[in-house]
């Protein structure tokens, strides 16, 4: 059986589990139109506001105190 | 039945995937996340693809999240180009899994492993460039990723997985005063 198979079918005596293959992460994202445009309005003009400035206060704090 | 009682966030500990960590007892809710964390997630690990950490709670793991480099690619946009190199690919991190155990859902452990992957991100953009935070979201997760203020692209929004972006940029830039410091 080969590798890809036995992912899917693993075999214990006489009773077989199937588990389905976890989906495969996609790496690149493609922004196209208006999506594109939206992108680029905000890497060029990046907004902020309290609740965002809040959120990566408490992500610092968070990550501060667990560093791996 | 559960517990929905919030978990502090003092008492959350997160640790990279091993081999010796017990990850036999972990159930979400989706059997996707379940079989990437059981048969795929040491194996990328090997293979540099993407890195898994545990969230644990009084030594049970509770939640997982996993990153990956990725990349946004812009199309070309209609009309007048910008004069001189415009880059039309940006450095990115992927949030390729998140998932919390079903017998700890609703106790603020997405939130928090979600806070800590942005405070991750902050470090890793000091040493290397990127900017954004991308994620595929279940469907039925999508509220969560645009309460904490991600940017729905449109294109995907009818798909199984919807994607969205995060802008980091103020991340760094709050935490150094000065965005002029760039």
């Amino acid at each position: 059986m080969d590798k890809a198979k036995a992912s899917y079918l693993k075999i214990h005596g006489y009773c077989i589990e199937v588990y389905p293959m976890a989906r495969p992460i996609d790496l690149k994202l493609v922004l196209e139109e208006d999506d594109a445009r939206i992108f680029m309005d905000g890497f060029n003009n990046p907004q902020t506001s309290k609740k965002k400035i809040e959120m990566f206060r408490m992500a610092r704090s968070i990550y501060k105190d667990n560093q791996v | 039945m559960p517990s929905m009682e919030k978990i502090p966030f003092c008492e959350l500990k997160i640790r990279r995937l091993s081999y010796r960590a017990d990850i036999k007892n972990f159930c979400s809710t989706n059997t996707d996340l379940n079989g990437f964390l059981r048969d795929d997630a040491l194996q990328a690990h090997k293979n540099m693809t993407s890195i898994t950490y545990l969230c644990f709670w009084k030594g049970t793991v509770v939640g997982f999240a996993t990153m990956a480099a990725a990349t946004i690619e812009v199309k070309q946009i209609e009309g007048p180009r910008i004069e001189g190199y415009t880059p039309n690919t940006y450095p990115c991190i992927k949030l390729a899994r998140l998932a919390v155990d079903k017998n700890y859902s609703g106790r603020d452990i997405g939130p928090y492993m979600l806070f800590w992957v942005m405070g991750k991100f902050e470090k890793i953009s000091r040493e290397i460039g990127c900017r954004y935070l991308t994620v595929d979201s279940k469907r039925e997760s999508m509220w969560f990723y645009e309460k904490y203020d991600f940017v729905l692209v449109e294109k995907t929004k009818n798909r199984p997985h919807p994607t969205f972006y995060l802008d980091m940029y103020l991340a760094r830039a709050n935490n150094n005063k000065s965005i002029t410091s760039y």
